[in-house]
């Protein structure tokens, strides 16, 4: 078997894959219901930009495991492209699908806030991953985006678009600075460290 | 001689319980729990500041919407963690019984989860003690929160220790979150079996049996699920299920009925003397306040015939001597027990008192135009500040004619409009 298969197979590649389609797939049916009931609109799509990047978020994260990482660092090639290929070829499909997962109104809780919301949350998935262990990386984002759900004020912009910026419905333009700016941090940050050694 | 040896006593799980409830992801758990619920809280603090009901809504929320998802998350991490460890194998050769293990494994989860509520619950009642006038959050509300945080606790520990993929735990909150979520958008009577669902308290109490069927219906579901992936005798899981099938049919049929009128709130309180400012028995310490609000408006009106002789924030709004008025609601009449947005208060009251609920055929009419344009005229006069007047009556002839009129005309001709203030016939309203 050549070597990138072995890569793919040891870090569940397929399996994640799998999983971001039905993510995506969920995110539009979930999408679709919430516009189609009465009385609501385009911004009812809320709960799915909330939820859909943090599952994606968490189905990435999990997938920077490995299970024999004294073994990974003993190789002479250097790591880091491999694992910055390894996290732009899950993030950059898992935006895109799920960006067509909520057309329409991009102004509403659309594409533009549901690719903002995917990079973010990853970026947040990748620096856990190097910071607590790729198995529990789900969880910082976990408890950020639920602190944030509600907390986050009806009106878009100001000061929230910083602290709220998953809640916010799309053009902020401070929300995509900090949203890229975790996914830049989470990136660096597991390509130079990768995934932190779990002892159980 | 034989030697028959004593029994060996097990030791009790005190010892056990203790260290799994200071270590591992317990404690995180109860931290994340209170975090969520205090930013949730500390950032609508001005919408639920100072009212018992508006606080307790947004916490049970907060907590069933977001740390139940977290807690069944965090205990579905706990739940897989032997297999995460290659331990089972070991535990298997310890004497320890089986659901003991998950027991004292699980138990700390739901604990630390209800624990980090407790905390939001003591810092949200602390921050609204001081402005709600007495009073104090429903017990029976408590009850269910925590009872739903524990269940989904060990559901999630049951779901950990079957499923073993490490995107369990994510999945299951997202899961957890529909599941709770969900009925939310729909209005039957089966909603009420989610122990998410929003209630509607403001009027209303929970019936005495209402804290203890949730309980039953979150729990029995939970020990349940648990009993079935930790006993030797699964078949035990029945009785706690039974427990919960046999509550289930007596909370879809009740439905809304599990709710009945609040005497507080349906008690009018009021003002002496005259006019009556009244409130419901909730905010009978805020009369101090409206009645100040409103001094400008009813100091105007003294003495005038048909001018309401009560103020009060409920139907009837069209009785002779009576007249509407909003209810200073937190979130934008009342921040922190101070009545706020004065002006707007007043200018609310005017139009109500001014309202004349008349059927559409006659808008439109040159007659109906005339009376709209003295209405809101006089109820600019009425708010008596010229900023609001300029606010919400901007350029209107009919005010500065009823301003520039001699007192005792002015008098004289309110009277007369005050006796048809809610007349549908445009030719009572006399000419301004």
């Amino acid at each position: 078997m050549s070597l990138p298969v072995l890569y793919l197979r040891s870090r569940a590649l397929p399996r994640t894959a799998a999983a971001l389609a039905c993510t995506a797939l969920l995110a539009a049916w979930a999408a679709h219901w919430l516009q189609a009931q009465p009385h609501l609109t385009h911004g009812a799509r809320v709960p799915v930009l909330a939820l859909a990047p943090l599952l994606a978020s968490s189905a990435i994260g999990t997938s920077l495991y490995a299970a024999a990482d004294e073994l990974d660092r003993t190789a002479v090639r250097r790591w880091w492209p491999r694992r910055l290929a390894h996290l732009l070829a899950l993030t950059v499909p898992a935006a895109a699908a799920l960006a067509l997962a909520v057309p329409g109104h991009p102004e509403a809780f659309g594409a533009p806030g549901m690719v903002r919301n995917v990079l973010g949350a990853t970026g947040v998935a990748a620096a856990s991953a190097a910071l607590i262990g790729a198995r529990l990386s789900w969880l910082p984002m976990t408890v950020y985006g639920g602190a944030v759900y509600l907390a986050a004020p009806r009106t878009p912009g100001g000061a929230a678009s910083v602290w709220a910026w998953p809640m916010q419905p799309g053009p902020q333009v401070w929300a995509w600075a900090v949203a890229s700016a975790a996914f830049a941090a989470g990136a660096v940050l597991y390509a130079v460290r990768g995934a932190r050694r779990e002892r159980d | 001689m034989t030697v028959t040896e004593a029994p060996v006593r097990r030791k009790a799980p005190g010892p056990a319980l203790r260290t799994e409830v200071r270590r591992g992801v317990g404690p995180w758990t109860g931290l994340c729990t209170a975090l969520t619920l205090g930013v949730t809280m500390a950032a609508k603090a001005d919408q639920w500041q100072g009212d018992w009901i508006e606080t307790q809504s947004l916490l049970h929320t907060g907590a069933t919407l977001l740390a139940c998802p977290l807690a069944a998350a965090a205990a579905c991490w706990q739940g897989a963690r032997d297999h995460r460890r290659s331990t089972d194998e070991l535990w298997r050769s310890t004497p320890r019984a089986r659901w003991q293990r998950m027991a004292v494994a699980a138990l700390p989860l739901a604990l630390w989860a209800v624990a980090g509520y407790v905390v939001a619950l003591a810092g949200s009642s602390a921050a609204t003690w001081p402005y709600a006038g007495g009073g104090g959050p429903l017990l029976s509300l408590v009850v269910v929160d925590a009872a739903a945080l524990a269940a989904m606790a060990l559901l999630g520990f049951a779901v950990g220790v079957l499923c073993r993929w490490r995107l369990a735990a994510p999945v299951l909150a997202v899961l957890m979150y529909l599941l709770l979520g969900v009925p939310n958008y729909s209005e039957t009577s089966t909603q009420y079996l989610d122990p998410a669902v929003q209630y509607v308290l403001w009027d209303r109490l929970p019936v005495w049996w209402f804290a203890p069927a949730m309980a039953a219906w979150t729990g029995g579901l939970a020990v349940a699920a648990l009993t079935a992936v930790a006993a030797r005798r699964r078949l035990a899981a029945l009785v706690p299920l039974a427990v919960a099938a046999a509550v289930a049919p007596l909370i879809v049929s009740t439905g809304d009925g599990m709710f009945r009128d609040d005497p507080a709130a349906h008690r009018i309180a009021c003002t002496e003397g005259s006019p009556q400012i009244c409130l419901s028995g909730h905010q009978e310490h805020l009369l101090p306040q409206v009645t100040e609000a409103l001094s400008g408006l009813t100091g105007r009106l003294e003495g005038l015939p048909g001018a309401p002789k009560r103020y009060v924030d409920r139907p009837p709004a069209q009785h002779a001597d009576e007249a509407r008025m909003p209810t200073p609601n937190v979130g934008w009449y009342l921040l922190r027990g101070r009545l706020q947005h004065k002006e707007d208060f007043a200018w609310q009251v005017a139009r109500q008192l001014l309202d004349r609920d008349c059927p559409v055929h006659e808008a439109g009419s040159r007659s109906w135009n005339r009376v709209t344009g003295t209405d809101i005229a006089v109820a600019g006069w009425l708010i008596g500040s010229h900023t609001a007047q300029m606010t919400y009556v901007p350029d209107s002839p009919e005010l500065r004619r009823l301003e520039a009129m001699p007192d005792a005309g002015r008098r004289a001709w309110l009277g007369r409009y005050m006796s048809a203030r809610n007349s549908c016939d445009a030719s009572k309203v006399p000419v301004l």
